[in-house]
């Protein structure tokens, strides 16, 4: 499978302060790619270095085959990137903003963009800067896939988004996951949850994992042993079994690396008698929660 | 090209108002021009300006090019197209409505059009290099319409600042060329010609803020460097090289006139005093002709080595007795008892114009403006008209202008403004008007005369043995 997206030890340095190291990632095409971390941990960088925004210090990234940096018009015209800071034409209505922009895009289907209009729910005669910050996002997203773009890059498209326009979005996307790749970055990992296919974290600017969503939920379990009598930690404890608990008789952890009855075995070696092993599947919240607060590397 | 005028029909429905403010000005402008036959320059023009500016800078930030959140920098946008958008903008509602104006106005007062259209075309190019482009490249490289303001601003505070603190610098900023002031003027120019040129391309091709700004920065500040310290012995020798000398000025001879004129209530030697006036005869002038004194750089050696110098542009002439040009050497303490008896040296250099191929004509004095000379103009103003004035078209004559209202009643019609070989200056106004000297008696008819400058000349001279003593003075 090609990349949509892919970067080789990319680095940005504000000043004093590197945002992003030795980053190296593979967006498959066709995938819904979501990018998590912390607040500055670096995906707004890494979005708006690879889309040629801001200029990597060292490293370099082509996004549908083209080096970052030479991203022009051309390429443009197949990538839609919506943020939630983007800054709008405020004075346009939507549907002007809408007509305005048909014209630099070949790929432009009056059908689609009529259909997202009313998918969104977007009112065409009402101005842009009329617009509720949900129906902004909105409004930049029709008129992000109004085109067919090979490439959807959102950065933060959810924040501050009620529910229903949470889902509206989210709806709007998975209609366009397919022939459109879609690269996110966000800290709703509920939603994201729900439709990504693969998913990276990212952590103080140097991404700790980028796996296929269904191989990170299979290999995080909640475990729980029951022990035979009550005994302290053993030591030396695994360094992919996080955050670990205990209590007189129960011991909690979390599995990095879960392989069924191998993980078993593990533990049974491990505490010698146990009375029960239970491993219990994670959201991916929770998995983000257990990875922020011990700052593993897994 | 299909991209640019899309993106102009954007701006046009952006900036309507703005459009509509500029255009609206603009005719009244022209009107005013119309009603008033004398002052064009009223605050009509100057609201224009300040429209045509504000516009300008809403065009270019409509599409920011500083910061990176903004939608059009992740959308197809060809950076020539948006470029040549904006030229296309500016050109259209700013530009033509200059070119209109003028044309109105020119038409207005019944000026020939065919031996206008140099004015008209340089004065485009003027307001492209002076107005539109410095503050285009002065709103792309700022992140919205008050650090805009504030930049502009920047400008004038340190030159303030310059003035305070450097005290040297404000003299040479006060030293006006006179009719050199042009070739300053066209270091300033081109100067900022390059500088917004320069500044635009790189915020266009790569939107390279940070080099943009320090780019904008640094050469402002050496164009305006030139600007104020040009030696204007340099802006001297350029004019000299413009106008060549001809063969029939070789007989032009300088000499210091015998006696040192007195000055009234002036002594030369006094213990608080130091003052030492000479006067400087130009001689050997082909008949008709006449000479202007454009600067002078003169130094007076004192016996035991002393020097005072002097270095002033514009001579008064004395005209009551021929060429003869007057000036007052001030030497930085008194002068000592044997300093002011002995022989002292005097050597410098002279620059002068000289004028002649006088052209006349008489006219009857009337309200309507009659055509005199080369566009020149003049008529009966004021109700009840009682106030003879001139004008002519983008630029006063290059000579001297005068009017004889009677055989004894000659009076100049203002000074030489500019020695520049350009068609025009940086105005609105493209008509200049001028009224002679003093208060006329009105008769029935008028002859205007115009001596063209025929050469700029340099003239170095030493004069050695000079008896300060010889002064009338004492």
């Amino acid at each position: 499978m090609h990349s949509a997206i892919s970067t080789s030890g990319l680095a940005k340095r504000f000043r004093r302060m590197d945002a992003l190291r030795d980053l190296t990632l593979e967006v498959p095409e066709g995938s819904v790619f979501a990018l998590v971390g912390t607040n500055g941990a670096g995906k707004t960088t890494t979005i708006k270095t690879v889309m040629n925004i801001l200029k990597p210090t060292s490293g370099h990234a082509t996004v549908l085959g083209t080096d970052s940096r030479q991203l022009g018009p051309r390429q443009f015209e197949r990538i839609g990137y919506v943020s939630e800071n983007q800054e709008m034409p405020d004075w346009m209505t939507v549907g002007y903003f809408l007509d305005y922009l048909k014209p630099f895009y070949p790929a432009w289907d009056d059908a689609r963009a009529d259909e997202l209009v009313k998918q969104f729910q977007l009112p065409r005669d009402r101005r842009l800067r009329h617009l509720s910050r949900g129906m902004r996002i909105k409004a930049a997203l029709a008129s992000s896939l109004a085109y067919h773009p090979r490439l959807l890059v959102l950065d933060e498209p959810f924040g501050g988004l009620d529910p229903l326009v949470r889902d509206e979005v989210i709806e709007g996307l998975i209609d366009s996951a397919g022939e459109t790749t879609i690269f996110i970055s966000s800290h709703d990992l509920a939603e994201i949850e729900s439709f990504a296919t693969h998913i990276g974290y990212i952590a103080e600017g140097q991404l700790q994992f980028a796996e296929e969503m269904a191989s990170l939920s299979a290999r995080f379990r909640e475990v729980e042993v029951t022990l035979a009598q009550p005994e302290a930690l053993p030591a030396p404890w695994p360094d992919h079994w996080l955050r670990p608990e205990a209590s007189p008789a129960v011991v909690r952890f979390v599995e990095s690396r879960f392989e069924g009855t191998g993980t078993q075995d593990k533990i049974r070696n491990l505490f010698g008698e146990v009375k029960e092993i239970t491993a219990y599947p994670m959201a991916l919240r929770a998995i983000f929660v257990t990875l922020a607060k011990s700052g593993a590397r897994v | 090209m299909k991209q640019a005028i899309h993106i102009f029909k954007k701006d046009l429905r952006y900036l309507w108002r703005e459009i509509f403010i500029v255009l609206l000005l603009a005719f009244m402008f022209s009107y005013s021009a119309k009603l008033s036959r004398i002052e064009l320059n009223g605050p009509v023009g100057f609201v224009f300006l300040l429209a045509s500016c504000w516009m300008i800078a809403r065009l270019i930030q409509a599409e920011m090019l500083v910061g990176d959140n903004q939608f059009w920098i992740t959308r197809p946008y060809s950076w020539s197209s948006l470029f040549g958008a904006r030229i296309a903008f500016i050109f259209t509602f700013v530009q033509i409505p200059i070119l209109l104006m003028q044309l109105a106005i020119l038409i207005g007062a019944s000026f020939p059009l065919w031996s206008n259209v140099p004015g008209l075309l340089w004065t485009q190019l003027l307001f492209w290099i002076c107005m539109s482009f410095p503050l285009a490249a002065l709103a792309s490289a700022t992140s919205g319409l008050v650090p805009l303001v504030l930049t502009i601003l920047v400008v004038p505070v340190a030159g303030l600042a310059v003035e305070l603190y450097f005290p040297f610098v404000g003299l040479e900023l006060g030293t006006a060329l006179g009719p050199l002031e042009w070739i300053k003027d066209t270091v300033a120019y081109f100067g900022a010609a390059v500088i917004a040129g320069v500044d635009l391309y790189f915020q266009y091709r790569k939107r390279a803020t940070i080099f943009s700004r320090v780019f904008l920065g640094g050469a402002t500040a050496l164009v305006w460097a030139a600007y104020i310290c040009l030696p204007w012995s340099i802006a001297f020798g350029v004019q000299s090289r413009l106008g060549r000398e001809g063969d029939d000025l070789s007989s032009l001879r300088l000499r210091l006139a015998e006696h040192l004129p007195q000055f009234e209530g002036h002594r030369i030697y006094s213990p608080n005093l130091t003052r030492v006036p000479l006067r400087l005869s130009v001689d050997g002038l082909p008949s008709g002709d006449d000479v202007r004194g454009d600067a002078i750089d003169l130094q007076i050696l004192f016996f035991g080595g002393r020097v005072a110098a002097l270095k002033r542009v514009g001579l008064d002439k004395v005209t009551i007795q021929g060429n003869n040009f007057d000036v007052i050497v001030e030497p930085n303490r008194p002068l000592l008892p044997v300093e002011y008896d002995a022989p002292v040296r005097i050597r410098g250099s002279i620059y002068l114009t000289v004028f002649g191929n006088t052209r006349r004509r008489s006219i009857p004095m009337d309200k309507k403006p009659v055509n005199v000379i080369d566009s020149l103009q003049c008529f009966l103003a004021g109700l009840p008209a009682k106030q003879y004035l001139c004008r002519a078209p983008f630029r006063w004559p290059a000579g001297i202008v005068s009017a004889a209202f009677s055989e004894n009643n000659v009076r100049p019609l203002g000074r030489v403004v500019s020695y520049s070989p350009f068609p025009a200056s940086l105005s609105l106004n493209p008509v200049e008007v001028r009224a002679p000297f003093g208060t006329p008696s009105l008769g029935t008819d008028v002859t205007i005369s115009i001596k063209e400058p025929l050469a700029h000349i340099r003239r170095d001279f030493e004069f050695t043995g000079i008896q300060i003593a010889n002064s009338d003075a004492r």
